[in-house]
């Protein structure tokens, strides 16, 4: 166990140094130029020429990237040359926004899987009329299902929020999750407005992801089902519940928590593009407003942050497969 | 329970938490508060917005914020297209006839938010400061040799050497704004990450900073001992949305009151069949330019670019790319910086110039058109020019420049592309804020830095002589150059709901996208 956390944590090492090179790179060899972000559009010359300099960008690359990275390692994420705030700031309200999003997500992608698994492996036309229905939403973008959900439940329906994160300003509770502070501090209409505005951003990131899941657990189940062993329980008196419960579930669940893993990066991806549609102050907006105005240390901050992530994230789903199923080694 | 009823009871009992989340309280409860109110205005930001701090505020948008809470010695008198200085923080001003020396008359029984009392030491401190942060707009100041104190209310700046249009640098919506010496004191420039200037005010204006949550919505509130007219609405509350589908949805639900700019051609054309809207088209400074590239392969030579030019119906491409939002126009520095009879353009439409380039000098080449992504209007020039150009057998395309890449772009010489269409503003209404900005190299926007012979030495002159012949002469040059071509008068846009009066009053004449937000009022005020 000691072995894997280590090794996880130099690969994690290993792909933010990969990362913060890549990126500095990019954002120095790009074409792009950070300084008009930063100066304003009718900026003069001696304006531009003297923020570059206070920027460091007339630096020997070599040079700026030691900066750079030191300043890293101290904590320091410098300056948002777009906004004009530090990037610390600009992470501290929009991180928690992006988690509150992705847990939501993940946790609606699971509930989605477990629940259209099984009507995805049900037999006959009606079996075949869900799986096509279910292909067909797997295969539809997020953005195409996030402006759907717009256009009924906001424009027609009225029923659904269809900007921000609440309707009553920034939350004061501690954890930047708006439902959970919500209830913390008592303040139901708070959380359920909250949660309000969680429902068609959350669905819209979540519905390919848990099709994708139910796919691969309806297979799983169906499989597991069918085997020596399921056949040797029921003749053993196990009921389908039970069956179900302690060897159907229990096998299908690797292939599908690989699956969760790899869906999870997806996700984050995904989330740029939902969060962009929904006003949803994150990171996935952040960035997207980052790269418009070439905001260079925004854009490799986040990146960073993404990749870690990644590989935090893929950690953990190891982790889990191992608890689940002992034939597998964490080494 | 069988599992399968189970699951079918699971499955009913999750359909049903949905709807009943979803349905029981009929409505979207909004943004702090939605739709028309009598004290609220409800507006939006499409993105993100710079930081509203006085000095820095350099973009466009943000000084929605920065002028609702902050005041100027001048201005220019909003809701009219010629621009007309008027007293803001100054009563009366006065220059010398070498225009090195500027006496103001400072308004009495004027405080800044904090209670501090405005006089003629606001005026150095603010100047000061404003030097100190030296962001785009440092430079309307650092011609400044001395401020003089005369008493309390009267102050004489003196220039390091002449400028005419110190006046309208006053007035410019970017100009130095005033701030109260005491939070200058309390809270001195230290850099950006440490500026409480970022997120609080201390000026003058009718509205105050109240809420900050950057890049999600920002509130301001009446400054109840306003020197001036008490604002329509008690309250302004802007939030910021990230797509324009979701502000027009808003806007059509009546949920958003207004939305000041943004909207591009189409979406303008749109909301104004909305029965609820009321879309408002002013004029004003920004002009969208024609640049070409002095070293493109295919209009370097200055016939042939000549002939390009000419071949251009620009009131046409004017129609198709910029439909409501922008009128055609003839003359050369925008609209009301100068006489018309002194700023016409000198070449002339020739309609068959473009089949004439086909079969001649640009046969087998391409003319590429270039625009930054951000900008809508600068898309749909460069999209009907490649249009028109492929119609007349003259080969083209459009290519679209993030807008990190673009300045950058454009400075590739041969490499960069043949032309490219830009929607510039003057920051004052004054033809020198224009004149060497774009049309010289050292001026910051001559965007394929274009040089014709003679021409900075005469838009100098014009500018220390604050003569419009000069002036004048200055643009035919520009003109027969051929480098650059005025297509149309920018309309600044607004979308408010009906009930939202004294918008045609509140907008600036020199750029678009802002308005004086204490003007407007709910109906029946």
């Amino acid at each position: 166990m000691l072995r894997f956390t280590l090794s996880r944590i130099g690969s994690l090492v290993i792909v933010l140094f990969a990362l913060s090179v890549l990126i500095f790179v990019v954002s120095r060899f790009g074409g792009g130029d950070p300084v008009h972000a930063y100066v304003g559009g009718n900026a003069s010359p001696d304006a531009i020429a003297a923020a570059r300099t206070r920027l460091g960008l007339d630096q020997p690359v070599v040079v700026q990237y030691w900066d750079y990275l030191t300043r890293l390692l101290q904590g320091d994420l410098g300056l948002s040359l777009s906004t004009k705030r530090p990037v610390a700031d600009e992470l501290s309200s929009r991180l928690p926004a992006t988690l509150e999003l992705a847990v939501v997500t993940v946790i609606l992608s699971i509930v989605i899987g477990l629940v259209l698994a099984r009507a995805y492996s049900l037999r006959g036309r009606a079996g075949g009329i869900i799986r096509f229905v279910l292909f067909s939403a797997a295969s539809a973008p997020a953005f195409l299902i996030a402006t759907c959900g717009l256009l009924l439940f906001f424009g027609q329906l009225g029923w659904l929020p269809v900007a921000g994160r609440t309707s009553y300003g920034a939350s004061s509770g501690l954890s930047g999750f708006y439902v959970l502070d919500g209830l913390l501090t008592g303040n139901i209409l708070y959380a359920f407005d909250a949660l309000k505005h969680l429902i068609l951003p959350a669905t819209a990131a979540s519905l390919g992801p848990g099709v994708a899941l139910a796919r691969v657990l309806a297979d799983g189940l169906d499989t597991s089902l069918r085997s020596g062993y399921a056949r040797t329980a029921r003749s053993l008196g196990e009921t389908e519940s039970q069956l179900l419960r302690r060897h159907g579930l229990r096998n299908a669940a690797g292939p599908v928590l690989s699956l969760l893993g790899v869906q999870i990066g997806m996700m984050l991806s995904s989330l740029v593009v939902v969060e962009q549609i929904f006003s949803w102050n994150g990171l996935g907006q952040y960035l997207v407003t980052a790269i418009n105005a070439a905001d260079t240390n925004s854009v490799a901050t986040i990146s960073l942050l993404l990749g870690a992530v990644y590989v935090v994230v893929n950690t953990l789903v190891d982790l889990g497969l191992a608890v689940l199923d002992p034939r597998v080694r964490l080494s | 329970m069988p599992h399968r009823m189970r699951f079918t009871a699971l499955t009913a009992g999750l359909a049903v938490t949905a709807l009943a989340l979803t349905a029981c309280s009929g409505s979207t409860p909004g943004t702090t508060s939605t739709g028309s109110s009598d004290t609220t205005l409800n507006l939006a930001f499409l993105g993100a917005i710079s930081t509203p701090d006085p000095d820095s505020a350099y973009d466009g948008y943000e000084l929605n914020l920065v002028n609702s809470a902050y005041e100027g010695l001048l201005d220019y008198r909003p809701g009219q297209a010629e621009p007309k200085l008027v007293g803001r923080l100054a009563t009366e001003w006065e220059a010398n006839a070498g225009n090195t020396e500027f006496t103001f008359t400072l308004r009495e029984g004027v405080t800044f938010h904090d209670g501090t009392p405005f006089n003629a030491d606001a005026v150095k401190a603010s100047f000061d400061r404003r030097v100190d942060v030296d962001a785009g707009p440092a430079y309307m100041v650092k011609g400044v040799k001395d401020v003089k104190i005369d008493g309390d209310y009267k102050v004489t700046v003196t220039l390091k050497s002449a400028n005419s249009s110190f006046l309208d640098l006053l007035a410019s919506p970017f100009g130095p704004k005033m701030i109260s010496p005491a939070a200058l004191k309390e809270h001195p420039w230290k850099g950006e990450d440490d500026n409480w200037f970022a997120t609080h005010d201390a000026g003058t204006g009718p509205y105050t900073y109240t809420g900050f949550d950057p890049g999600v919505s920002y509130d301001l509130k009446t400054y109840t001992q306003y020197w001036g007219d008490e604002p329509g609405y008690q309250d302004v509350h802007f939030d910021v949305v990230s797509n324009m589908s979701t502000v027009q949805l808003q806007l059509k639900k009546g949920e958003v009151d207004g939305l000041i700019g943004y909207t591009d051609s189409s979406s303008f054309s749109s909301l104004k069949k909305v029965g609820n809207l009321e879309a408002y088209a002013f004029p004003s400074m920004q002009t969208p330019t024609l640049f070409v590239n002095p070293k493109s392969p295919e209009l370097g030579d200055d016939t042939t670019r000549k002939e390009f030019v000419g071949g251009i119906d620009f009131p046409e491409l004017t129609k198709l790319a910029l439909g409501d939002t922008g009128t055609s126009t003839t003359q050369v520095f925008p609209q009301n910086l100068l006489p018309e009879s002194v700023n016409q353009q000198k070449i002339s439409y020739d309609e068959g110039a473009l089949a004439d380039l086909a079969g001649g000098a640009l046969q087998g080449k391409t003319i590429s058109c270039g625009y930054a992504e951000s900008s809508s209007s600068g898309q749909a020039l460069c999209d009907n020019l490649t249009a028109m150009l492929n119609k007349a057998g003259v080969k083209a395309d459009s290519t679209g420049y993030a807008a990190g890449t673009y300045y950058s772009g454009l400075a590739k010489g041969a490499g960069a592309p043949d032309v490219t269409f830009f929607s510039g503003f003057p920051d004052t209404a004054s033809p020198d804020a224009w004149g060497i900005v774009f049309y010289t190299p050292d001026g910051g926007l001559d965007l394929f830095g274009a040089s014709v012979p003679g021409l900075a030495d005469k838009l100098a002159e014009a500018a220390t002589k604050d003569d419009d012949a000069l002036y004048g002469d200055a643009a035919s040059m520009v003109s027969e150059s051929a480098y650059w071509y005025s297509v149309a008068n920018s309309l600044g846009t607004a979308v408010f709901q009906k009930d939202v009066t004294g918008v045609e009053a509140s907008w600036n004449p020199v750029i678009t996208g802002v308005l004086q937000l204490a003007s407007l009022s709910p109906s029946g005020d």
